[in-house]
């Protein structure tokens, strides 16, 4: 049997240089941007932070996508499914893998963050200074980064296991549905899961406006790190239960693309 | 002999269509058995579901194991290289071979790479049809394991490739393996098969020594599998 560790790597390798390219790509941009201001003449102590801020969310979005895409092309490509590995460990090892490189492209941004401060590192601290953080955010400014990195995090799993949930599920249906059946079928499993994805959404959105009021104008008197934690269990829940339906999926009935 | 690949009461279906029913085959080792039927008769994807690719109905055991994942570990399938992009190089999905395979040996890639005339430094994309059928031969063959399943490798290429290829098979293959070979044309591998073993009507039609063939009918393995088609021969 192959290791932990080798399926990992070999799992791991075209996401690895995709999240690299969108970086160097991320970086080409910044420069570029950067002295196009320069050459209409806006240049200013700031403009690398607000250029890297701009951009920032263009590689974080497509990085998340891109892994998606080579997320699902494993499940289905004998170059991995042929890899003697027990499908459980195969899962949990893609799942992780795509995590471990939102979580690289995640740092690398942090790294451009800060480099990109330290052009307008001077406004930025006056900046700062004329800033007031309440006082019990500034107590528990720990709990709330930890609590937020780990819910985003979570919500990226989330991301990956429905669509390897969609992607899976209308796959095994071709064993047990002739072609146009399977074809209602998938339109059915595509729009309950496009309706829940809206649904979750909406209740995203409601949850981020509920915690940025409640932090700062209820004066700390309410428990929103417990209720994010709660949040974060829920969809814990939610990988495990897609998880245990994508494993079976892929042992009883998901087949790789023929030759 | 031991028995290298046993297959009972195998059923396999699709879209609610039976492609394959009833298949029983055992395969003992050291053999050199060629797959044969006409195009979409069902060699691949009975190779498909011995490898664990596709999903049947029935008992599949590759030496004394019956689990997908255990009988992945003792096959080597030629696989299409489908999970790699065009921009990857040879040499990466060696590599990638090295890593996840324990028994993908580097040095006997080499030889046969060598042997072959593929060029490592070269990316999948750059490759002719002929060069990447030959680097997936040898990829199948630098694995050290008991049962080797070549899918059609002989598909739209040339005629000194083929040959290349069949020499290939015949240096590298170990002694106590035994290698499945599909394909629809059967003039290039008949002299090196032992037995055949003949695909049709969604079942084994015939399994049959080579030389059995020879002597009994008198004629060569060609025209034999032809006559199958004609009606000439009488398989019971």
């Amino acid at each position: 049997m192959t290791s932990f560790g080798a399926v990992f790597k070999a799992v791991n390798r075209l996401k690895f240089r995709q999240m690299n390219l969108l970086i160097v790509l991320e970086l080409l941009a910044i420069v570029v941007t950067t002295i196009w201001t320069a050459i209409r003449g806006e240049y200013s102590n700031m403009t690398v932070f607000t250029t890297a801020m701009g951009w920032s969310t263009v590689p974080a979005f497509v990085g998340v996508i891109l892994i998606a895409i080579r997320h699902e092309k494993v499940y289905t490509a004998d170059s991995y499914r042929l890899i003697p590995v027990e499908e459980t460990k195969f899962y949990t090892i893609n799942l992780l893998s795509s995590l471990a490189n939102i979580v690289y492209l995640a740092v690398v941004q942090l790294g451009i963050y800060i480099i990109s401060m330290l052009f307008g590192w001077q406004e930025l601290a006056s900046m700062a200074k004329d800033m007031t953080t309440p006082t019990h955010i500034e107590s528990g400014w720990l709990l709330m980064g930890l609590s937020i990195i780990v819910l985003v995090l979570v919500l990226n799993m989330v991301f990956w296991s429905t669509i390897s949930f969609v992607h899976l599920v209308t796959s095994s249906a071709s064993t047990f549905l002739p072609k146009f059946r399977q074809g209602v079928l998938n339109i059915i499993v595509y729009a309950i899961v496009v309706f829940l994805t809206l649904r979750v959404s909406g209740l995203i959105g409601n949850g981020v406006s509920w915690i940025s009021q409640t932090m700062f104008n209820n004066g700390g008197s309410f428990d929103w790190v417990g209720q994010l934690w709660i949040t974060i269990f829920v969809m814990i829940v939610v990988i495990l239960i897609e998880g245990a339906i994508n494993v079976l999926c892929l042992k009883r009935w998901v087949e790789t693309d023929a030759n | 002999m031991t028995d290298i690949l046993k297959i009972e009461n195998l059923t396999y279906k699709r879209n609610q269509r039976l492609l394959l029913q009833d298949v029983n085959l055992t395969l003992t080792a050291g053999k050199i058995v060629g797959l044969l039927g006409e195009n979409g008769a069902g060699k691949t994807t009975l190779m498909r579901l011995i490898t664990g690719s596709a999903q049947g109905h029935g008992t599949i055991m590759v030496s004394g194991t019956q689990t997908p994942t255990e009988r992945k570990s003792h096959l080597s399938f030629s696989e299409q290289l489908r999970g790699f992009n065009r921009n990857t190089k040879v040499a990466q999905v060696v590599a990638f071979y090295h890593t996840v395979y324990p028994d993908f040996d580097p040095q006997r890639f080499h030889e046969l790479a060598g042997f072959l005339q593929i060029d490592v430094n070269l990316r999948l994309g750059a490759l002719s049809k002929g060069m990447r059928e030959k680097l997936i031969i040898a990829l199948t063959l630098a694995r050290q394991v008991d049962l080797y399943l070549l899918d059609e490798p002989f598909s739209g290429i040339d005629s000194m490739s083929r040959k290349k290829i069949i020499s290939s098979i015949i240096q590298w293959m170990p002694e106590e393996a035994t290698l499945l070979i599909s394909d629809h044309y059967v003039t290039e591998i008949a002299p090196i098969l032992d037995e055949i073993v003949v695909v049709k009507d969604q079942t084994i039609a015939v399994h049959r020594a080579a030389d059995e063939i020879r002597s009994e009918s008198g004629m060569d393995i060609e025209d034999y599998y032809e006559s199958l088609y004609e009606g000439g021969v009488n398989r019971d």
